[in-house]
């Protein structure tokens, strides 16, 4: 009796889990402060937050409160870190500076030098070379030395601007008796065009870690840290994702200093400013807020500003790593940024008053803000002839509907809605479908998942029959499976142009949210129909419209009914009918071009040969 | 509300005509033609002339108190008691009909093309329609009427427009139908198929221009009149009078008979995808506005937390009626005899009383001020 | 973290409900079999004789080659009370499941419709797969021969041979393609009256039976011109046994009488639903009596000009209906010797073509208003449009007044081309010919 009770307690009574101790890499005091406050909704321009964000505000209110007092009580439990650990932190950096003269460098060399050591691990680190020498300045000898990574800086110019002046160039006579040591080093004698001069440790520090070198001398209480970057980079080439035709083929390279020269080798602007951002504690990726002045909205500009300034992450490698920390909604199935290779189009967006993030080491350049029809326009679109480039927006949105709709569409008229079919079609598919097992959706999901890992392994296959084999062994495969009988040929069609149909989304990142969507849409048919479908597109509307990309609605000439123009949405319009920047980023400066941009459409008499108008005509 | 949400003009005006042209594809056309025969279109256009007419009543009236919806004008009116049994009542107004709209539509689908899935899950595919829609709140929902309207309005003219070889003008004669007095009677009563108008007074505080609510207005109204005139018009052209009043779903039966060429004819589960669409929108919206109802009523706070048992309070209303025709048919009746009261009448005497109110008070405080 | 778990669960709950349900109304479209006729007859003790001609998908389809299986049909019939519980005992016998939406044709034996078709048009209109543009005939032999003996010969697709067959109304004017939501329409209408498709099976073997025909129909007197004849006896021979030839007349539900294919050219005329026609005209200048024997006859091809004028006036309680006719045509073959291409020839051929048509339309219309007494042509709804009130309309019942009515009909025929010739050069017989 007594088992079977206790037997009966352990099954039906209710036990509280016990507090599990997981592994952890470090101690609670050493984590990051993460609760954030400005990660929130940003208020922008006109567009306002709605009750969501008040009823949301308070609850996070409430759960941040919670969370600091967690972290408060953790911080009591655990025991103070030691000093001298290898371990650092953010507040380890700030105590070890504070042990050693709150980091200003020192006047004696040796110490410089230990520091120095000790900071880098001069014992360990292979490519970190210190070259000791001597300097003569006024008839004095000092002790000098430089510091550098091996291979991130270009050493022909340490030996030929650096060292070969500081070594030999101070016995030139110089008209320098009564300045200080200093002066007469910083002026005559480093002709190098980038110097910085610092007092504090973590400034040269900074400086080494980007490719440049730190110029230590004996008896001065600064050093010196100029700039000598020179690393093995791949050159500017065709663009790999955005091709096309007509217009430049230049594309961004993994440096952002070279990107913002591509981007001021277009716009030739001294209003175009490129301000410098660090992101990541550890890498400390530069990162540039590039736009125009007097056209870019400031209170955009601000706000991408802020948004960046207030990321706090440890390693930021790719910008497409940045987009995901400054969009606006996570879970949105649409990108609310485009990121592009072509410096032609960043400078067509900035021209319109948006404005580009440029991250070191990424070749894609993020550009805020967009609408949905921007991710539709192909780079290409401006460089061809007004017919052509309407018929091809028309085929790309074609092609749109086909990847979003055309499985499910065939899935909800063949299991629900046969008398929309034509009555040959029909008995074709039904004798088609004979001797093939399953039913329609579960063949459409075969093909479709077939389809896509097809894709997705003829990514790594390398060389250039990569592409090519995912398409023809997609189609011979499906011709094997029809042979097979698995599936019926319709659907070899159907998931062959769904396939080719999102080829023609010009944006990597839409197409993939088409690819995902469409799976959901295949499913709703095969549950209702085309009750289904279009419940479906209610509901992903009404997301899309609901959704901002850095305050603008996403489908913003549309769905608030703006008063600027609309030309350059799904059609476009003749160039010289583009007056108007679109108004819902708010330019400063709406007018682009006056009304009539093409004088020489006046009479001949009206516009002199260059191309100055005649008004007393 | 701390923050404003503002919808634009153009998008009010939408939200407006899909209220009132949305009962053009349930069975509209044929309620009309039962009750005046041949000359139901006729009886529409009086009645629309007549609405027209008295929203320019209501537009005067209402100068005073622009930036208020009704509630707030019957606050001034009869004070708190008086917003709240307004706010009752137009609340019934509104849940009455979208429960039983709803139902309708997911009868009708049942009967088009989903046969045998029982009633309920059709009702609960519209129902996370709607709560997706309220809870996203109107500016999301006018946002999708600004894209959504245009092109259901061309596909609704479309389907008429294919309809041309089939119309006889003969079809129409006897001209006066079943009589004017017939026309007259039935058509007060069917005022109430105008009682949506109601709506717009609860979007005043929402536009951007306070002034603009008359032209919104008036714009719905004479689009909305035209396009239920049109559909009635080209329904019984098609069909003749005794027949006219057999068919439960008028615009489908035209969409049902489409022959252009041997490929193009039977494209009317394309229709469904109109028909849904309206639906989802027409039935977001008023869950959006009984919530909105509730709130201001009551004075609460948040609205996002309403959405979800009000929907299930619709949803087991909707499965109340027994079957299509009695119990849905029969509620029909009853509220077209007392909404156009409560949607046309209402107003009017609200806006009255409390502008008579007002200008009372304003006279005592003149007369206050100049005593001192 | 708990909230979200509430949340995350509910919506699993609702998600999972909606697929759990399962999906009632997928069918997928080889499960079901497709009706491409529908046959009606009169069975014993009230029942009625369902035949279901059923398409075979795979002899028309990508699948295995056509022509492995031998009949791209299939013929199933069953007795039963009702239309729709007929079906339903066939479909449980049968693998696939019933589906009337690809259904072309619905044909009904003449037994039955005399009796009156109101209470199976009513299925046919109420239940959804029923596509508004069925076309529906009479036959007059039993429907399930008519559908056992069709065979598409120069398709495989039988819904195709069915649709084609009943759609040539539009260019040779023997038949009416009369849908079933015309014929519902017509039939609850007020003002007119409604026609079905004529279909019957011949029974003609070879082509020296077709003397048989001719004797048959001479006994008219006139010479028999193309059309002038009913289903049952059109003089042709062919695989395919099924014939299509004019019109079968209701009045209200019932089914009064037939017209001959040239009358129900006649009838499309007047009611203005002409296509186009190869009208046959005895020659107009050839002084005989029966130009049978000299066999001279003008080929037109006829359409329609404009739509006909009706009005009616009622003198003293009786209507009397000008009806003005307006065709214009091509002369596609002329036999005789006489050229009717150009000048005076052609206004000769215009007027004759005018009084000839002019008096078999009378003479067509005076058969609806004394043999059938219904109103075919719709002359009604021009009668409707004097009244304003719907009461005074019933009051004044048309049917009743139609069976008084005078016909005035006033028909011109314009000749517009002559095909490629322009003139036809008599042939100079030598001295041994007459």
């Amino acid at each position: 009796m007594k088992d079977i009770a206790s037997y009966l307690k352990s099954i039906l009574l209710f036990k509280p889990e016990e507090p599990k101790t997981p592994f952890v890499l470090d101690d609670f005091g050493n984590q990051p402060d993460n609760s954030d406050d400005d990660n929130r909704d940003p208020s922008m321009k006109k567009e306002e937050k709605e009750e969501k964000d008040n009823d949301k505000e308070e609850k996070e209110h409430d759960s941040r409160n919670e969370d600091a007092r967690k972290d408060d009580r953790k911080k009591k439990i655990t025991k103070p870190i030691p000093i001298n650990s290898k371990e650092k932190g953010d507040d380890e950096k700030e105590n070890d500076d504070e042990g050693e003269n709150d980091g200003k460098i020192d006047n004696s060399i040796d110490t410089c030098l230990e520091v120095i050591k000790k900071i880098y691990s001069a014992d360990i680190n292979g490519d970190f070379k210190i070259r000791e020498f001597k300097v003569r300045v006024k008839d004095k000898v000092y002790r000098a030395f430089v510091c550098f990574f091996d291979g991130l800086v270009e050493t022909s110019i340490i030996n030929n601007n650096i060292l070969l002046p500081l070594m030999t160039l101070s016995v030139m006579p110089m008209d320098t008796e009564d300045q200080p040591v200093r002066e007469i080093i910083f002026d005559h004698l480093i002709p190098q065009n980038q110097i910085k001069v610092c007092k504090l440790y973590q400034e040269v520090v900074d400086e080494i870690n980007f490719g440049g070198i730190g110029i230590f001398i004996d008896s001065l209480d600064v050093a010196f840290a100029a700039d000598v970057k020179g690393w093995e980079h791949r050159n500017v080439e065709q663009p790999t994702s955005e091709l096309n035709i007509r217009g430049p083929r230049e594309s961004f390279i993994e440096i952002s200093r070279a990107n913002s020269a591509l981007l001021r080798k277009i716009i030739k602007d001294e209003n175009l400013i490129v301000e410098d951002v660090l992101v990541g504690e550890r890498s400390k990726t530069p990162c540039s807020i590039v736009y125009i002045k007097n056209i870019a909205n400031s209170r955009l500009v601000d706000e991408v500003r802020k948004r960046l300034k207030s990321i706090k992450i440890a390693y930021l490698r790719d910008s497409g790593e940045l987009e995901q920390f400054l969009e606006d909604s996570t879970f949105l199935p649409a990108p609310q940024m485009l990121l592009t290779e072509r410096p032609d189009r960043v400078a067509a967006y900035l021209g319109e008053g948006r404005v580009a993030i440029i991250v070191h080491g990424s070749p894609h350049v993020i550009v805020v803000p967009i609408t949905f029809f921007n991710l539709i326009h192909s780079p290409e679109d401006y460089y061809l002839r007004y017919p052509y480039s309407t018929l091809l927006r028309f085929i790309r949105i074609l092609g749109i509907l086909i990847t979003l709709f055309l499985p499910a569409i065939y899935l909800a008229i063949t299991n629900y809605h046969q008398e929309m079919l034509p009555t040959d079609l029909l008995l074709a598919i039904a004798s088609s479908r004979e001797k093939v097992p399953f039913p329609t959706i579960v063949s459409i999901i075969i093909m479709e998942v077939a389809f896509e890992l097809i894709r997705e392994a003829g990514i790594r296959i390398p060389g250039p029959i990569g592409p090519t084999l995912s398409i023809v062994g997609g189609l011979i495969l499906g011709q094997a499976a029809v042979s097979a009988n698995l599936v019926s040929p319709f659907l070899i069609i159907i998931v062959a142009v769904t396939g080719i149909g999102s080829f023609a989304v010009p944006d990597f990142s839409l197409g993939y949210s088409f690819r995902a969507m469409r799976f959901i849409y295949i499913l709703l048919a095969g549950f209702s129909g085309l009750l289904g479908i279009s419940l479906g597109i209610f509901i992903h509307f009404l997301f899309l419209i609901n959704a901002k990309s850095f305050g603008v609605p996403f489908l913003a000439p549309f769905a608030p009914k703006t008063t600027g123009r609309r030309t350059n949405t799904i059609f476009r319009a003749p160039l010289w009918k583009e007056e108007d920047r679109p108004d819902f980023i708010n330019p400063k400066d709406v007018k682009q071009q006056p009304f009539i941009s093409r004088k020489w459409v006046k009479s001949e008499k009206g516009v002199r040969v260059d191309g100055s108008e005649d008004n007393n005509r | 509300m701390d923050q404003k949400t503002t919808i634009g003009n153009f998008e009010a005006a939408c939200i407006l005509l899909n209220l009132l042209c949305t009962k053009i594809i349930l069975d509209f056309p044929r309620t009309v033609s039962e009750d005046a025969g041949t000359a139901a279109w006729l009886m529409i256009l009086l009645d629309s002339v007549v609405v027209y007419i008295l929203f320019l009543i209501m537009t005067r009236l209402y100068k005073k108190f622009e930036g208020n919806d009704l509630l707030g004008v019957s606050e001034i009116a009869f004070g708190k008691t008086g917003r709240i049994f307004t706010g009752i009542v137009y609340l019934a107004q509104f849940i009455f009909i979208t429960y039983v709209i709803l139902r309708q539509f997911a009868e009708d689908i049942k009967v088009i093309s989903l046969t045998s899935t029982p009633v309920s899950i059709v009702i609960l595919l519209f129902a996370i329609g709607m709560i997706v829609g309220a809870y996203l709140g109107i500016e999301a929902i006018s946002r999708l009427h600004v894209l959504a309207i245009p092109l259901l309005a061309a596909a609704f003219l479309l389907i008429l427009l294919f309809n041309i070889p089939r119309y006889d003008v003969s079809k129409l004669s006897p001209w006066l139908g079943l009589g004017v007095s017939a026309i007259f009677e039935k058509g007060i009563i069917n005022l109430s198929y105008f009682s949506e108008v109601v709506a717009l007074f609860f979007l005043m505080p929402f536009l951007k221009k306070k002034r603009s609510y008359g032209e919104v207005g008036r714009y719905g109204i004479f689009f909305s009149g035209i396009f239920l005139v049109l559909s009635v018009l080209c329904y019984l052209m098609a069909y003749p009078y005794p027949t006219s009043t057999e068919f439960f779903l008028p615009v489908y039966q035209m969409a049902r008979t489409i022959k252009i060429g041997r490929v193009f004819s039977r494209i009317e589960p394309a229709f469904i995808l109109i028909w849904a669409s309206c639906a989802f929108l027409y039935l977001s919206a008023n869950l959006y506005f009984i919530t909105y109802i509730f709130q201001r009523t009551f004075s609460l706070k948040y609205r996002k937390p309403l959405v979800v048992p009000f929907i299930i309070l619709v949803f087991t209303l909707s499965l109340l009626p027994e079957n299509l025709y009695s119990t849905l048919q029969a509620d029909m009746q009853i509220y077209r005899t007392f909404s156009w009261i409560v949607t046309l009448i209402l107003p009017i005497i609200l806006l009255s009383v409390a502008s008579a109110r007002a200008r009372i008070r304003k006279r005592r405080e003149e007369a206050r001020l100049s005593h001192d | 973290m708990i909230e979200h778990a509430k949340k995350i669960l509910v919506f699993i709950i609702i998600i999972s409900m909606l697929f759990l349900s399962g999906c009632f109304d997928a069918y997928e479209p080889d499960d079901m079999a497709y009706v491409v006729a529908l046959g009606l007859d009169n069975g014993s003790d009230g029942n009625l004789v369902i035949t279901l001609l059923l398409a075979v998908p795979i002899a028309v389809g990508v699948g295995p080659e056509p022509g492995e299986i031998d009949n791209a049909t299939n013929v199933i019939t069953v007795a039963a009370p009702t239309i729709l519980g007929g079906i339903n005992v066939i479909n449980s016998l049968i693998s696939k499941r019933v589906n009337f939406t690809h259904a072309k044709v619905i044909v009904i034996s003449q037994e039955l419709a005399e009796q009156g078709i109101e209470k199976f048009i009513n299925t046919f209109i109420r239940y959804r797969e029923f596509r508004p543009d069925t076309y529906i005939g009479i036959t007059k032999g039993s429907a399930e021969e008519f559908l056992k003996s069709s065979k598409p010969v120069l398709e495989f697709n039988p819904s195709k041979h069915f649709e084609l067959i009943m759609e040539s109304f539009k260019y040779t004017g023997f038949s009416n393609g009369s849908t079933i939501e015309e014929f519902y329409s017509k039939m609850e209408s007020t003002c007119e009256e409604t026609v079905a498709i004529l279909l019957d099976v011949s029974q003609i073997q070879e082509t020296k039976d077709l003397n048989e025909v001719f004797q048959k129909l001479e006994s008219h007197g006139k010479e028999v011109l193309e059309g002038d004849y009913k289903a049952e006896n059109v003089p042709v021979v062919y695989e395919n046994k099924i014939r299509q030839m004019g019109s079968a007349v209701f009045k209200a539900d019932k089914m009064v009488g037939e017209l001959t294919g040239l009358e129900t050219f006649y009838y499309l005329m007047v009611s203005g639903k002409l296509g186009e026609i190869f009208y046959t005209l005895p020659d107009p200048g050839s002084k005989e009596k029966s130009t049978a024997e000299s066999g001279e006859y003008v080929s037109l091809r006829l359409g329609q000009a404009r739509k006909p004028q009706i009005n009616v006036k009622l003198k003293e309680d009786k209507p009397v209906i000008n009806v003005k006719v307006s065709l214009e045509g091509d002369i596609m073959a002329i036999t005789g010797k006489n050229d009717y291409s150009t000048g005076e020839g052609l206004k000769k051929l215009e007027n004759y073509a005018s009084e000839y048509i002019k008096d078999n339309v009378v003479s067509f219309l005076e058969k609806t208003r004394d043999e059938f007494k219904s109103d075919i042509c719709s002359v009604g709804k021009y009668v409707k449009r004097t009244f304003l009130l719907w009461e005074d309309w019933i009051k004044f019942n048309w049917p009743e007044k139609y069976e008084k009515a005078d016909f005035i009909v006033e028909v011109n025929v314009k000749i517009r081309r002559s095909g490629i010739m322009v003139k036809q050069v008599p042939i100079i017989h030598s001295k041994g010919d007459k």
